[in-house]
C-alpha cells in the first residue's frame, strides 16, 4: 500500500513535472509574431541579395505580422544617402544593408545599434537561428572593438552577413592550353603568363584585366587580395602605412608592369564592371578577382567566355601561403530605430538558414556553411568540373579573412593609393617614389583624423 | 506745434472712418502675398548661411562634434595643391569649354535659323543631348570611347588609329571630358541663340540687304549687337554649370587618370564622401560660389545694360 502510494506520488510528481517542462517548453517556443502590427523601414542597394529577398518580404508580413517599407538605391547613390540619412540622425531606417567598412565609422559615430543583446536573447531570436552555422571569418569581419589599426573578430557584432565574396583567379582554359601555358599558382608565373598570352597570340589577347579606374574600388578585392598574398600589408600594427614596404614595392611592380605589358590599354579608367565586361567580352586571358562575377561569367547570355573558365586560388606569394580578401553583404540596424526588435525580426529572418537558401542565387554566395554545403549550391557553383566550388570552399574554410586594417579613413587612405598606383603606371614617380610619398601623405591623413600622433 | 496736433487729429479722424476689419486686412494683405517669397528666401538663406558657419568649422560627417576653427580651411585650401589643380583644372575646362561651345552654337543657330525643308526635325534633332540624363550621357560616351569595342574607335580604325585609350591617357580624357562637355551643351546655348535670331526685328536686315550690305557687316553690326541679352544670357547659364561639371566626369573617369580631369565638383564630392571633411568641402564650395556669383554679377549688369539698350532701340 505503502510502495503504491510512494510510486503513485511518484508518477503524479513525473507526470506533472512532464506537464510543467512541457508547458515550460511551449512557452518558450520562438514566437514569431511577438511585433506584429509593426512597421519597418528597410533600404536597400540593387544586388543580388536585395532581388532575390524582395519577393520573399510578403512572407515575412505573414509569419511576423511586421510590415515591412523599402526603398532600393543604386551602391553609390545608396552609400551617400544613407551616409547623410544617419548623420541627421532621423531614424528613418530601422535596417539596411551593410558591410564592415562602413560599419567602422557608424559603429563610432553610435549610428548603428550592437546585434549582441538581440542574439543572447532568447526571447526575441529563435533557437534554431544557430549562430555557430556562419563561417567565422564572415561574423569576424562584422566584429570590432572600435579600435582603429586591429580589433577585428573582437567587440560587438555590428551587422549580420548574409552573402559574401572572396577573391580567386578565373582563366580561359582555353587560351592557356592553345598557347601551352599552364594556370599560374604563383605571383611570376602570373606575370610570365600574361605576357606570353599577349606575345603568342600577337595582341589577340591580352593577358590580364585588373581594376584600374581612379576609385577607391579599385584598391578593393582583386589588389588588396592580392597584396596580402604577396605577402604585403597596408599597415603595420600600430597604424604604421605598410603599401611601401620592401614586399608591398615588390609585389605593386610586378603588378603595374604586368598589367601595362599585357592588361587592358584603358586600365587607368576601367571600373570594376568594365573589368567583368571586358572579362567576359572574351579579349582577356586572367582575372584575378571576387567569385561573386563568375555567375556573369558563366551566362551564356552575358557572355562570350561561358564554359571556357578555369578557376583557382589566387596565386601565391614567396611564402606560399593565400590571403584572400572577404566583403559581405548583410544588415545593420539603426541606433536611432524606433521599433528595434521588430528590425531585429527582420534581420534574422533575413539571415535564417531557410532565407539565406532561398535568397542564395549564383554569384550571390551564403555566409552560412548549412546552405553552401548544400546540394543546390553545389550543383549551382560546379562550373569547371567543380573546381569552382573547390577553390571557393578552401577560401572560406582556410583562405579567406577581411584583410584592410580596420579604421574610419579607409576610403581617404585607398584614395591616395591608387593615385600613387597612376604615378606609377604613368611613370611620373618610381614606384619607391610613389609609394613613400603615398605612405607619408596617408600618415598625415590618419593623425589629422586623430587616429595616430 | 499747433500743426503737428492739427494733422494728428485729422489723422485720428481718416482711420476712425476706416472699419477695424478692413484696416487689419489692409496692413496684413502684403505681407500675406510676400509670405511665400519670404519663406523661398529664408529656405534658400538659412541652409546658406549654415553652410557658410560650417566651413569654418573642422566639422566632419562621422563625428557630429566641431569646432569654430576660423578661417583656417580657407587658409588651408591656398596650401593644398589638389585643391589649387582642381580650380585650376575647373576654370581652364571652363574657360576652353565655352569658347568653343559659344561660336559653335551660333553657327548651328544661324544655319537653323534659315528656312529650309526639315528643318524642324534638325531642331528637334538639337535637343536630344539635353533630354540625357548627365550621368546615362557619361555611361554613354564611356561605351563608345573604349579602346576595344568602342563605336569611336571602330570609326577611326580605317584612317590607322587602332586602340585609342580616350579616357585614360592625361591629356586625352580632359580633351575627352572637354568633347562631351561640348557635345552635351552647345545645343542648349544653339537653341537661345536661335530662339534670339528668330525674336529679330525684320526690317533692319532688310534694310541692309536692300543696301547691298555684305554679310560680315551685317552680322557684326546688326546681329551680334541685337543679341547681346542673349548671348550674355547663354554665358550666365553656361558659366555657372560648366563650373559645377560633375556627372559627366564622374561617370567616365571619376577624376583620373592620375588627377587629369578632376574638377572642383569631384574633389569636393571625394571630400565629403571619401575625407568625411564636410568643413572643408564646404569651404571648397564657397570658392567655387564667389566665382560663380562673381561672373553671375558681372555678367547679370551686363545683360541688365544690353537688353534695356535694345527695347530702347526696338521702341523707336
Amino acid at each position: 500500500m505503502q510502495r503504491r502510494l510512494v510510486s503513485l506520488v511518484a508518477a503524479t510528481v513525473l507526470v506533472s513535472l512532464i506537464v510543467v517542462a512541457g508547458t515550460g517548453l511551449t512557452s518558450e517556443a520562438f514566437k514569431w509574431d511577438k511585433y506584429a502590427g509593426q512597421t519597418i523601414t528597410v533600404m536597400l542597394t540593387q544586388t543580388p541579395l536585395s532581388d532575390g529577398l524582395r519577393p520573399l518580404l510578403s512572407e515575412f508580413t505573414k509569419k511576423t505580422g511586421i510590415k515591412v517599407n523599402y526603398l532600393v538605391l543604386a551602391e553609390a547613390q545608396y552609400w551617400n544617402k544613407l551616409q547623410i540619412d544617419l548623420s541627421s540622425g532621423a531614424g528613418e531606417y530601422d535596417v539596411f544593408m551593410s558591410g564592415p567598412s562602413f560599419q567602422w565609422q557608424w559603429s563610432l559615430a553610435g549610428w548603428i545599434e550592437p546585434l549582441d543583446s538581440y542574439l543572447s536573447d532568447k526571447t526575441k531570436t529563435s533557437p534554431d537561428f544557430d549562430l555557430a552555422d556562419f563561417y567565422p571569418a564572415f561574423l569576424d569581419a562584422n566584429r570590432w572593438n572600435g579600435k582603429s589599426g586591429g580589433g577585428l573578430g573582437e567587440g560587438k557584432l555590428w551587422g549580420m552577413p548574409v552573402n559574401t565574396e572572396t577573391t580567386l583567379l578565373s582563366y580561359r582554359k582555353d587560351v592557356l592550353a592553345k598557347y601551352g601555358l599552364k594556370p599560374p599558382s604563383n605571383w611570376y608565373e602570373w606575370a610570365e603568363c600574361a605576357r606570353a598570352v599577349k606575345e603568342k597570340s600577337n595582341g589577340e589577347y591580352y593577358g590580364v584585366v585588373q581594376r584600374g579606374a581612379k576609385d577607391i574600388t579599385s584598391i578593393q578585392a582583386g589588389f588588396i587580395s592580392s597584396l596580402f598574398t604577396y605577402g604585403g600589408k597596408d599597415f603595420e600594427k600600430d597604424l604604421e602605412p605598410a603599401m611601401n614596404s620592401p614586399k608591398a614595392k615588390e609585389f605593386t611592380r610586378i603588378w603595374i608592369d604586368t598589367i601595362k605589358a599585357a592588361g587592358p590599354p584603358d586600365w587607368p579608367s576601367t571600373m570594376w564592371y568594365d573589368e567583368a565586361q571586358k572579362f567576359a567580352s572574351g579579349k582577356y586571358a586572367m582575372v584575378v578577382d571576387g567569385d561573386n562575377f563568375v555567375a556573369m561569367y558563366e551566362d551564356p547570355a552575358k557572355s562570350k567566355v561561358a564554359g571556357k573558365l578555369g578557376y583557382a586560388p589566387i596565386p601565391k606569394g614567396p611564402d606560399g601561403a593565400i590571403r584572400s580578401n572577404i566583403w559581405t553583404w548583410g544588415f545593420a540596424m539603426n541606433a536611432k530605430s524606433r521599433h528595434k526588435d521588430a528590425a531585429w525580426m527582420f534581420i534574422q529572418w533575413a539571415s535564417s538558414k531557410d532565407t539565406m537558401a532561398r535568397v542564395t542565387t549564383a554569384g550571390s554566395w551564403p555566409t552560412r556553411r548549412s546552405v553552401w554545403e548544400s546540394d543546390k549550391l553545389k550543383a549551382l557553383a560546379n562550373w569547371d568540373n567543380g573546381n569552382f566550388y573547390k577553390v571557393i570552399t578552401s577560401n572560406y574554410e582556410k583562405y579567406a579573412a577581411w584583410r584592410p586594417t580596420p579604421m574610419t579613413e579607409l576610403p581617404a587612405v585607398w584614395d591616395r593609393w591608387i593615385m600613387a598606383l597612376h604615378e606609377i603606371y604613368f611613370g611620373q614617380k618610381s614606384v619607391d617614389k610613389a609609394l613613400d610619398d603615398a605612405a607619408h601623405d596617408i600618415n598625415q591623413i590618419l593623425i589629422k583624423a586623430g587616429l595616430k600622433k | 506745434m499747433s500743426v503737428s496736433v492739427a494733422s494728428s487729429h485729422e489723422l485720428g479722424t481718416v482711420r476712425a472712418k476706416v472699419p477695424p476689419r478692413t484696416r487689419r486686412q489692409q496692413n496684413w494683405f502684403p505681407f500675406l502675398l510676400s509670405a511665400p517669397a519670404l519663406l523661398a528666401l529664408i529656405g534658400v538663406l538659412y541652409p546658406f548661411f549654415t553652410a557658410i558657419y560650417y566651413s569654418l568649422t573642422d566639422y566632419r560627417l562621422i563625428r557630429q562634434i566641431y569646432n569654430f576653427i576660423g578661417f583656417q580651411n580657407y587658409l588651408q585650401l591656398l596650401r593644398d595643391s589638389a585643391f589649387l589643380h582642381a580650380l585650376g583644372n575647373t576654370l581652364l575646362l571652363a574657360g576652353v569649354a565655352l569658347i568653343i561651345e559659344l561660336p559653335l552654337g551660333f553657327g548651328i543657330a544661324l544655319l537653323l535659323s534659315r528656312p529650309a525643308r526639315g528643318i524642324g526635325i534638325l531642331r528637334s534633332l538639337l535637343l536630344l543631348p539635353l533630354m540625357l540624363p548627365p550621368v546615362i550621357t557619361g555611361f554613354m560616351w564611356k561605351a563608345m570611347l573604349a579602346p576595344d569595342s568602342g563605336l569611336v574607335n571602330m570609326l577611326l580604325s580605317p584612317f590607322g588609329l587602332k586602340n585609342i585609350a580616350w579616357l585614360s591617357e592625361p591629356l586625352l580624357a580632359w580633351l575627352s571630358i572637354l568633347f562631351i562637355e561640348v557635345w552635351v551643351s552647345t545645343p542648349f546655348v544653339a537653341l537661345i541663340l536661335l530662339s534670339g535670331i528668330q525674336a529679330l526685328p525684320k526690317e533692319p536686315f532688310e534694310a541692309a540687304d536692300v543696301d547691298g550690305a555684305p554679310f560680315g557687316f551685317i552680322f557684326r553690326k546688326l546681329m551680334l549687337p541685337m543679341l547681346k541679352p542673349f548671348i550674355i544670357l547663354v554665358l550666365m547659364f553656361r558659366i555657372v554649370d560648366v563650373l559645377k561639371l560633375f556627372d559627366v566626369i564622374f561617370a567616365t573617369t571619376g577624376g583620373g587618370p592620375l588627377q587629369a580631369t578632376e574638377t572642383l565638383s569631384i574633389s569636393v564630392y571625394k571630400e565629403v564622401f571619401q575625407y568625411y571633411n564636410l568643413g572643408y568641402a564646404i569651404a571648397k564650395i564657397m570658392v567655387l560660389f564667389v566665382i560663380n556669383y562673381v561672373a553671375s554679377f558681372f555678367l547679370a549688369s551686363r545683360w541688365r545694360k544690353a537688353s534695356t539698350f535694345d527695347t530702347g532701340v526696338a521702341a523707336r
